[in-house]
């Protein structure tokens, strides 16, 4: 049955949604269409006039080998980090639903990591992992291990997955626990005697019956490694070394406000909000088909 | 197909101990159930029968090997859920299967043992749906197809009927004890409902508060209770519980004691005529019986089941009472039953 509220007042209803629109118009419509704008034009070095160029700056994106490479960067980081980030708070998930005593304690614990903010959590692993101060860094020199991520790009790119990702767990710990909860403990008890181990009980039963809660976090995590990484990016790798890190977002940042090139950079934004929204229209089409039982 | 058999078993959470030793023997292809109102241990006596609670004290056989240590599915055994417990994202099919998938049964032969069990239960049309797209009913058939299809040695019962509808309940309760008899397989049947009880059971142990009060064939107990609780547990409406002895030459009660007689056992006669008289409170016609509820001058209250078909005492009129001696059973101030 539909709830439907009928307003008397014809002006009342559009008052109501106003606020909503309004931050939707500044903070979402208006910049977007700005870079839309922008990405016709090419600025001169001073910033002084622009020139319209069409798709010129698209033109040139496609063409720029570093651009194509940023692709890649993007997609190896995002599937690393959902994927490690996800199968981690799983497993966390999964320890902490079975744990009697304290699991309060525990699950409070798990989930502490999320109130700090991407900045902080890359300093944080910068300091662990600083090549000559980092306590880590140190440890992995003493079993023979050189750890430099100023020089090695898949250093660097395991450091940038490590911090993004860890940061992500607490989240997707607490909707995986929820969902673990909600699963009936009959359902469970009633595998066990069909003579279902626990592994074949997790795979056949529990997982399958998760699968709307892990989509729900493959469309968080992808869209949180697209664009809010780019704090835990900045503070460790700045991009580097030799674009290595260089994710499209922060490429983004890096053209537009360090290479002062903001056609480019308008152009780019473009080309990630396309990216996104197909990527969610495929991820709800295809995959979501699969997860309702 | 295999016996069981209790040895005083104990279930303690914490210090609190739940169930207070529990023996009993169960025989092969025996449908046992165990009635108890809510709280009084008989699902958790029936978890770790089935090895979902572990067992504080005490060992539970089935067949001839103790199951203390087992796992679940290492105890031949198959369960039905109160709320079914129906895997919600496989077909029936698959959810009837999935037992047979893990013991890795030849696909030939699942495809069989299913189809023979969604015949028996006629789910057939319903195969390939799911759960969700189930009626009630069906469910249930669906939750005893699974249990079938793997042919355990026992069939454990976690109050299968309570989600249905009383029609229903009635018609599956029948099915129930068909199915078992036919399969012939050890049944332990958990139930909060006498009524249940009686109808299905070859034997029941009565339940209350961790203690089995007393095992035996439905109508023995009925005739027979061992204890107090049994005696106002079992039969609808309960055992007329007085506490003042109305047996003629009996002398008064030891403090506490009581004794008991059933509705069915009191014929209504002229004041004076019977063992005592009483003031009729109210009737409940109720079509083929009627219950006449009313009070003795001692101040007992008292049900008299009639024949529907009798005239109606008046309300606040006095009647007199004829009841068997031989009917009235003693209880001690403990609840114990004491034959005179």
């Amino acid at each position: 049955m539909e709830k439907r509220v009928v307003f008397s007042n014809r002006w009342l209803p559009y008052l109501l949604v106003a606020p909503q629109l309004l931050v939707t118009f500044v903070f979402f419509f208006w910049p977007a269409g700005q870079a839309i704008y922008q990405s016709a034009f090419i600025p001169d070095p001073f910033g002084l006039k622009t020139q319209f160029v069409g798709l010129g700056n698209f033109e040139y994106l496609f063409g720029n080998r570093y651009y194509r490479e940023s692709f890649l960067t993007t997609a190896v980081f995002s599937v690393l980090v959902t994927v490690s980030s996800m199968s981690f708070a799983l497993w966390l998930a999964v320890l902490a639903d079975r744990v009697i005593k304290g699991s309060s304690a525990y699950r409070t614990l798990l989930i502490w990591p999320y109130a700090v903010a991407p900045a902080i959590a890359g300093v944080l692993w910068l300091f662990m992992f600083n090549p000559f101060t980092g306590i880590i860094a140190w440890m992995l020199f003493q079993v023979g291990y050189v750890w430099n991520h100023n020089l090695d790009g898949g250093q660097a790119m395991a450091l940038v997955v490590a911090a993004s990702a860890w940061k992500q767990i607490s989240y997707n710990f607490l909707f995986f626990l929820a969902g673990l909860q909600a699963i009936p403990k009959s359902v469970i008890e009633a595998a066990a005697i069909d003579g279902a181990s626990f592994w074949r009980r997790f795979w056949t039963i529990i997982f399958p019956l998760l699968s709307p809660t892990t989509f729900f976090l493959l469309v968080v995590n992808i869209i949180y490694a697209f664009f809010d990484t780019f704090g835990v990016i900045h503070t460790i790798t700045q991009g580097g070394p030799q674009q290595s890190t260089t994710i499209l977002v922060y490429k983004v940042f890096a053209d537009g406000f360090v290479g002062q090139d903001l056609g480019s950079s308008a152009a780019q934004s473009v080309v990630l909000l396309v990216l996104v929204g197909v990527l969610t229209v495929v991820q709800f089409r295809f995959i979501e088909r699969r997860v309702h039982y | 197909m295999a016996e069981i058999k209790l040895e005083a078993i104990r279930k303690s959470y914490g210090r609190t101990e739940v169930i207070h030793g529990i023996d009993a023997e169960i025989a092969d292809g025996e449908l046992i159930v165990i009635v108890g109102p809510s709280g009084c241990g008989k699902s958790t006596l029936l978890r770790m029968v089935a090895g979902l609670e572990t067992i504080t004290s005490g060992n539970i056989y089935i067949g001839d090997r103790a199951v203390n240590k087992l796992e679940p599915r290492e105890r031949d055994i198959a369960m039905v859920f109160q709320n079914y417990a129906l895997y919600p994202h496989m077909s029936v099919f698959d959810n009837m299967a999935y037992g047979l998938k893990i013991a890795r049964v030849p696909k030939s032969e699942i495809v069989s043992r299913v189809n023979e069990a969604a015949r028996m239960l006629e789910l057939e049309p319903y195969l390939d749906r799911k759960p969700r797209q189930l009626s009630g009913g069906q469910r249930q058939r669906v939750a005893m197809g699974r249990a079938i299809v793997r042919k355990p040695a026992v069939f454990l019962f976690d109050e299968p009927l309570s989600n249905l509808d009383a029609k229903l309940r009635v018609q599956m309760r029948l099915e129930i004890k068909a199915l078992q008899r036919k399969l012939g397989v050890t049944a332990l049947y958990v139930t909060h409902d006498q009524v249940e009880a009686m109808t299905l059971a070859d034997r029941m142990i009565v339940m209350n508060d961790g203690v089995a009060e007393q095992v035996g064939a439905p109508l023995e107990v009925y005739a027979n209770p061992a204890t107090l609780f049994v005696a106002g547990f079992i039969g609808s409406p309960p055992m007329n519980v007085l506490s003042h002895d109305i047996r003629p030459g009996s002398g008064p009660l030891d403090p506490g004691a009581v004794i008991g007689v059933r509705p069915e056992h009191i014929d209504l006669v002229a004041p004076g005529a019977g063992l005592i008289d009483f003031d009729v409170a109210f009737c409940e016609p109720l079509g083929a019986e009627t219950l006449v509820h009313g009070v003795t001058a001692a101040g007992d209250q008292l049900v008299v089941r009639i024949d529907g078909e009798t005239r109606l005492p008046a309300d606040n009129s006095r009647v007199g009472l004829k009841i068997d001696p031989k009917r009235i059973m003693g209880f001690d101030a403990s609840g114990r039953r004491v034959d005179t």
